[in-house]
């Protein structure tokens, strides 16, 4: 586990300079006391020494073994990228399209590509996750969700 | 008398149909969350705060409270039946809860765990009743400066909560603390670090964020891997036998011991009561050695230490607004959603509400104990569901969740950021309850320190000449000491090789 440790400490070490310049445009101190910047900039200098640390045990210190499912494979790495690819889908295209187009897309494009459950089932589920979680959010939690162009 | 009157007015709202139905909710929805594979009580309160939101705050936060004890139970549930712990506090039940369900007794172990669990969290409740009212009026007289040393000490817990690395653990906390630092600066009104994105000027929400740190990281975690948990496991009677009954009574006594005391140390985490309790239960038996191979003392002690603990530690929570764990600390931010602030106030300003939630830790601890020995069977075909579907119905849950905490995509959107990060953090073994306690804390403890050097003028001796605050201030180097030294022998050694 050495490698990931390291690169974990060098990113931490490039932004905590970045957040030190942001914690410096805040005022640091003012008459009554700290100002908005005080925290913000002790925290960035504790982060930056944290990472040095983190960085300095994986290259010096024992190293620690590696966990056999550390990496996933590249069937798990796709399986992963579809679900945030939903998640983004759903972003970008629930207030344009409304609540109940959008997970209704969403239901059937998971459980199709990674479900791989009977066509009945996978709209049944679409189906009852979409404009039946609508209905009960809408009209019984009188919980808003996005209407979009069809009006629903 | 003053307190057994303000907990008969609790029964009483507590026990009004509707907060006794949103107890039953929240029974079931924390228990069927809890049993879900992969998703534990922090995961399962996050997610499910939203739908307390359409109600009001007392049955809201009777609901939340009964979906964290729900869920703990529910975790129970899949580490007797699966190996799979919900939670770190059921891991050790697998031990002998599993190996329990391998020889048929699944139901004993599981009904044992509810009676314990029954037994545990009703007296901690008692005793959350009886030092409740002391307590919080103790902690009135705090100013800022206490407040301040206050949370110093749940954030120096933080080390406690480490795990493996101390490193991590603080990096953890600090990048935490900075999240919560995101958005309008609480005394002057500035922005800090929100890139002139309207949306991030009231900070991150903590729902979303907890939901996919805990939550979404879970499910992506989980898919990564093909490999399926396949509940095999053969059922027989629910019903513990007398001599089930005997063994497992000095078990329960001594884990509610452990763990009310435990509860009563904010930071200590879900954890060590339960390893506690199964230590002192392998210590007493006169077979030891046959402990790991089904013995029902070892369900049966940590499991009642872990709902003692649970319950007890609602006492720090709500006489000092400590929580005590990162489902606490979840649990917390529900109710600070709800405009309701833990801490010695709480009793002040709304004590109708604050004692009605205590008293409906009895009822939904009744209602635990009465629901679950009939639906274990109802979870048991919950396991059998394909994680195929059901991850892409936590999924959906979640993002109606997300995006009803303001109405907008961007707390989806928040949600899948902090998923990514919390796989990231998961696959680096950093952990993350100090992440979740120091978000919660860190707004308050700046606000008091702030708040306090006001007071003094920018005056730093604030912080010693008030003999309460220097105390608290020593405690919390003593905690830091004592949690950090071990560690740093560690890496010294470790740096030596």
């Amino acid at each position: 586990m050495r490698r990931p440790y390291q690169i974990t400490g060098v990113v931490a070490m490039l932004v905590a300079p970045f957040l030190v310049w942001g914690s410096l445009r805040l005022r640091y101190y003012t008459p009554l006391g700290p100002g908005p910047g005080f925290f913000p900039l002790w925290l960035s200098i504790l982060l930056a020494i944290l990472a040095a640390a983190m960085f300095w045990q994986a290259t010096f210190g024992r190293p620690e073994p590696m966990p056999a499912d550390f990496y996933a494979d590249r069937s798990g790495y796709l399986r992963i990228g579809a679900v945030v690819a939903a998640l983004v889908g759903v972003i970008v295209l629930m207030e344009p399209l409304g609540f109940c187009l959008v997970m209704l897309g969403f239901y059937l494009f998971l459980l199709t590509v990674l479900g791989r459950q009977h066509w009945l089932l996978t709209g049944i589920i679409a189906l009852a996750g979409s404009f039946g979680v609508y209905l009960v959010f809408v009209k019984w939690l009188a919980t808003p969700l996005p209407i979009g162009l069809f009006g629903f | 008398m003053e307190t057994l009157h303000l907990l008969l007015n609790g029964f009483a709202i507590a026990l009004q149909p509707m907060n006794l139905l949103f107890a039953l909710i929240g029974c079931l929805l924390g228990t069927l969350v809890g049993v879900l594979p992969g998703l534990g009580p922090s995961a399962a309160t996050a997610i499910l705060i939203p739908f307390s939101f359409a109600l009001e705050p007392t049955p809201a936060i009777i609901m939340l409270a009964a979906i964290y004890y729900g869920a703990m139970y529910g975790g129970t549930i899949t580490s007797v039946l699966i190996n799979v712990p919900g939670e770190a506090a059921s891991a050790v039940t697998c031990l002998d809860g599993y190996q329990m369900a391998r020889n048929g007794r699944a139901g004993a172990a599981l009904a044992i765990a509810a009676i314990g669990s029954f037994i545990g969290g009703t007296i901690a409740v008692a005793a959350l009743v009886v030092v409740a009212l002391p307590l919080s009026t103790l902690a009135l007289r705090f100013g800022p400066p206490e407040f301040f040393s206050l949370m110093l000490i749940g954030l120096t817990m933080v080390t406690g909560l480490a795990g493996r690395s101390i490193v991590r653990a603080l990096m953890s906390a600090v990048i935490g603390l900075f999240i919560a630092m995101v958005g309008i600066d609480p005394v002057q009104g500035a922005p800090r670090f929100t890139f002139g994105i309207t949306e991030m000027l009231g900070g991150f929400d903590i729902v979303p964020v907890v939901m996919g740190l805990f939550g979404v990281s879970e499910i992506l975690l989980n898919i990564e891997s093909p490999a399926r948990q396949v509940f095999e496991t053969k059922m027989s009677t629910l019903m513990p036998t007398r001599e089930d009954l005997r063994r497992s009574i000095g078990s329960i006594m001594r884990g509610t011991g452990i763990g009310l005391f435990l509860g009563l140390v904010p930071g200590i985490g879900t954890m060590v009561p339960t390893f506690i309790s199964y230590t002192v239960e392998k210590r007493v038996s006169k077979t030891p050695e046959k402990f790991g191979t089904g013995m029902i003392e070892g369900v049966a002690g940590p499991e009642t230490a872990n709902n003692a603990y649970a319950n007890g530690a609602f006492i720090p929570l709500f006489t000092l607004g400590i929580p005590a764990s990162p489902t606490l600390a979840i649990l917390m931010g529900g109710l600070m959603m709800n405009g309701l602030i833990p801490g010695p106030l709480l009793f002040q300003a709304h004590s109708d509400f604050v004692w009605a939630v205590i008293a409906s830790f009895v009822v939904g601890n009744v209602i635990l104990l009465i629901l679950n020995l009939p639906l274990i069977p109802m979870w048991v075909a919950v396991l059998k569901i394909p994680y195929s579907i059901l991850f892409a119905l936590i999924l959906g849950i979640a993002v109606v969740g997300a995006y009803s905490v303001d109405s907008s995509v961007f707390g989806v959107g928040v949600m899948l950021a902090f998923g990514l990060l919390g796989y990231v953090f998961k696959k680096l073994d950093i952990p993350l309850a100090p992440f979740a306690l120091t978000l919660i804390l860190g707004p308050m403890m700046e606000k008091a320190l702030r708040q306090s050097l006001e007071m003094s003028g920018g005056d730093l001796s604030v912080f010693l000449t008030r003999p309460l605050t220097a105390t608290l201030l020593a405690l919390a180097a003593i905690i830091l000491v004592v949690n950090t030294a071990p560690a740093f022998s560690k890496v010294k050694a470790d740096t030596q090789v």
